[in-house]
């Protein structure tokens, strides 16, 4: 990367004696990784921002979506994620996180905001324990065909910790540090969390499972 | 070792157990266990591929466009704010209100532009506030496209060391303030007439507990002065002594006129709240804090980094020059207690007597009273009204019911009719049919919902049902299916009047690209004719509308009334 002879394209943001630095050579680099194009970003260039959000925008929209169970809502807020995050981008640290973490976390609270505005929300079920269905039945509920289909509604009616933690993890696939630091909570916390989560999930899946069974 | 237990195993099955080397050599001995680690394998897949979803077709592309708009907005509020125009909702807002006998006022301000001084402990963070204001309100930023970043209670994105923190409990995430801080913004203008002023990058007379602070002009508290730098006593009214400046940490700069009274006050999360007793003020919002100002009558909040306060006697007026203005006047039913005031309108509020629509005002007056130096550089352009339809007649429409009681102390309303894709009123005569149509025409009604619900308002050609009231089809028959045409989604709570508003032009199904009012009109013109064919509203619950089909097992309807549907542009 760099180099700026020859007629290869070099972009990068103008220093304060007017040389590029750092460069980026486009005809060496074909796919710039996510903090080059937010250091772009930072120092104004829109397009490299632009190909952030077409990373990152199904992750975003996808984790918007599961938590909020709303189209019209969770498209609101990964557009309003992003332009917080475009307003805010030059607050990123590339040493804190990765550029997904960074607007996952903006997207986070997003979703928050409109799920603490949603007066209907899902009625959350408290504990797994209410669910008639062990824990081996729960784990073995996903295979069932017939509740697989079940999976995102189940979804919905989780608490909004545990469908956030499981949006962050399987929807918009994170990494734990990630999904912990978004939480707010230590990495081991959040494996925990998402496990639990899991859990509860499937226990619902093994409870609708044997409803679907039972002779009506 | 005995069995772990299936929280365990799962984490394993991730690779994602610390220390899993007992783990592993359990797993290896024991077979229930080596199955269940299967299946949580088997049960992330399903997880995983179950969970997946697909993009909207057109998201991309309208968050580029939002991306565009909130470029245009940063760069616009750095030169001068943009007058009318689609743009509004980014740049400043400007609120006259005129208070007799006691007017509540609250302006809860998403702040947007950071401040580049004083210390930032008094920037506060929470959502709430003590003097109540209205609810979230998904839906009065939804009047914007869902690009607005004003949309929901102000919060900055916590980016902290990138991550978002939460407060013990579970509480908001709390921006840390000298993050936001790091995003270049120009310093705040220093209005010309201002007589001696505190330099903004000159350290306050602050401390953590300190909400505001003199700039320039002369305030008293107690018939004592202050001097420029001193912070304004918690809860002491303070009287301007001529047109003075004070400034809110990292949060606001309030303009106020002499002679003005004002108090300042501890809101919830450290927020400052301003109540007004008399006289007028400008407010500029600074940084990521947010305040609110405060009487008896009303509370408003502000969409937007800039309003004005004007103190009367008899009423209070609210006068929107950017953005959009919500607010709750006291003492009145809740459904009707909340007023949207959009820029270039304003409605005159009292305690206990609802509200009338806003109206188109001279924007030009109601800053008459400020230093020229201070004045917005750019006003709204008056509002031209194109059409209204208040149904107070019972005409100006083909699909719905007139019912007593409407939005704004009206006497009637459209209520919509169940239909498979929802709850529906079509708008149509002759008077909506010669509309014509551009992208900066603005459409603007007031709905009602019994539940939270998407309302979908939507334009096309021809008519969406036959003009007659039967109400559907005969048995065995089915609706025809509608042309295509524009749309606008947004979500509205329940139980009260909301205010929906946006240009044509930010409609979904719009034509791609950047137009002008004459290219639109050409990429336009095929699909939707030149004049207005087609005005639907459509209520859906599970967040559906726009003639989507409800999904199976949500058959459950909506009550939907709708009110003051009314048609105007910002031309010059």
């Amino acid at each position: 990367m760099g180099g700026n002879g020859g007629d290869r394209q070099v972009v990068g943001p103008v220093s304060m004696d007017g040389s590029h630095e750092p460069a980026y050579d486009l005809s060496l680099m074909s796919e710039p990784d996510d903090r080059d194009l937010m250091v772009r970003a930072q120092s104004g260039d829109r397009t490299a921002f632009d190909e952030i959000v077409r990373r990152h925008e199904p992750a975003v929209y996808a984790y918007a979506r599961r938590c909020l169970g709303d189209q019209a809502r969770a498209a609101e807020v990964c557009q309003d994620a992003f332009v917080r995050a475009y307003t805010y981008r030059a607050s990123f640290k590339p040493e804190a996180g990765t550029v997904k973490g960074w607007i996952m976390s903006v997207a986070a609270n997003r979703v928050r905001d409109a799920l603490r505005a949603r007066k209907n929300a899902p009625r959350p079920i408290e504990d797994a324990s209410q669910i008639a269905a062990t824990a081996e039945e729960g784990l073995a509920a996903f295979e069932r065909l017939e509740v697989r289909d079940g999976v995102a509604r189940a979804l919905e009616t989780l608490d909004e910790d545990h469908r956030e933690v499981l949006a962050l993890r399987y929807v918009s696939g994170l990494s734990y540090e990630e999904v912990a630091r978004i939480l707010g909570i230590g990495v081991s916390a959040a494996k925990m969390r998402a496990a639990r989560a899991r859990d509860i999930l499937a226990r619902k899946l093994a409870h609708f499972a044997q409803d679907t069974r039972r002779p009506k | 070792m005995t069995c772990p237990d299936t929280l365990t195993l799962r984490i394993f099955a991730e690779g994602e157990l610390d220390d899993s080397r007992k783990v592993e050599q359990h797993v290896a001995r024991c077979e229930t266990c080596r199955m269940l680690v299967e299946q949580a394998r088997r049960e992330e897949r399903v997880l995983r591929e179950q969970l997946k979803v697909e993009m909207p077709e057109r998201l991309h592309e309208n968050t580029i466009k939002a991306l565009d708009n909130a470029a245009k907005r940063r760069v616009s509020s750095r030169r001068a704010p943009q007058a009318g125009g689609s743009s509004w909702r980014w740049a400043g807002l400007l609120m006259v209100l005129a208070v007799g006998g006691g007017v509540t006022l609250a302006l809860c301000l998403p702040s947007k532009t950071p401040a580049p001084e004083i210390k930032k402990e008094s920037a506060p963070a929470q959502p709430t506030e003590t003097t109540t204001p209205p609810a979230p309100v998904e839906s009065s930023s939804d009047v914007a496209p869902p690009t607005s970043q004003s949309s929901e209670p102000a919060r900055e994105p916590a980016l902290h060391d990138n991550q978002i923190t939460r407060a013990p409990g579970g509480a908001d995430p709390i921006t840390p303030p000298d993050q936001v801080a790091q995003v270049p913004t120009p310093a705040p203008e220093t209005p010309r007439e201002a007589p001696v002023t505190v330099p903004p990058t000159e350290a306050p007379k602050t401390d953590a507990k300190v909400l505001a602070v003199v700039r320039s002009g002369k305030l008293s508290a107690g018939g004592k002065a202050l001097a420029l730098g001193d912070a304004l006593p918690e809860g002491e009214v303070v009287e301007a002594g001529a047109y003075t400046e004070v400034e809110s940490a990292d949060t606001a700069r309030l303009l106020v006129a002499a002679g003005s009274k004002l108090s300042v006050a501890k809101g919830e999360g450290g927020r400052p709240v301003f109540f007004v007793a008399s006289g007028k003020l400008l407010a500029s919002s600074l940084g990521t804090g947010r305040y609110s100002v405060a009487s008896a009558d009303a509370r408003t909040t502000p969409m937007g980094t800039q309003f004005l306060v004007a103190v009367e006697s008899g009423k209070t007026r609210v006068s929107t020059l950017e953005g959009h203005v919500r607010v709750d006047v006291e003492r009145v039913a809740a459904e009707q207690a909340t007023v949207d005031v959009r820029a270039g309108f304003e409605a005159d509020v009292a305690k206990g007597k609802t509200a009338e629509a806003p109206k188109p005002f001279v924007a030009s007056r109601a800053v008459a009273w400020l230093p020229e130096a201070s004045r917005p550089k750019s006003l709204p352009a008056q509002p031209r009204v194109v059409a209204t339809f208040g149904f107070e007649d019972g005409q100006a429409f083909t699909q719905g019911t007139i019912v007593a009681g409407g939005a704004h102390g009206s006497k009637h309303a459209l209520r919509g009719v169940a239909l498979d894709e929802g709850t529906l009123v079509e708008l149509s005569d002759e008077r909506a049919q010669a509309i014509e149509l551009d992208k900066d025409l603005w459409v603007e009604l007031t709905c009602k919902v019994n539940k939270a619900t998407t309302v979908a308002i939507e334009i096309g050609p021809g008519h969406h049902r036959r003009p007659d009231h039967t109400g559907g089809p005969g048995p065995g028959q089915s609706w025809p299916r509608r042309e295509p045409g524009l749309e606008f989604k947004t979500r509205v709570e329940a139980g009260r009047w909301t205010t929906i508003a946006a240009p044509i032009g930010e409609f979904f199904g719009g034509p791609e690209g950047r137009h002008t009012r004459d290219t639109w009109r050409r990429a336009t013109h095929e699909k939707l004719g030149d004049h207005l064919g087609r005005f639907t509203v459509v209520a859906s619950p599970g967040g559906r509308g726009g003639g989507e089909p409800p999904a199976q097992g949500r058959s459950e309807t909506v009550e939907l009334l709708v009110d003051d549907v009314r048609f105007y542009r910002y031309d010059e």
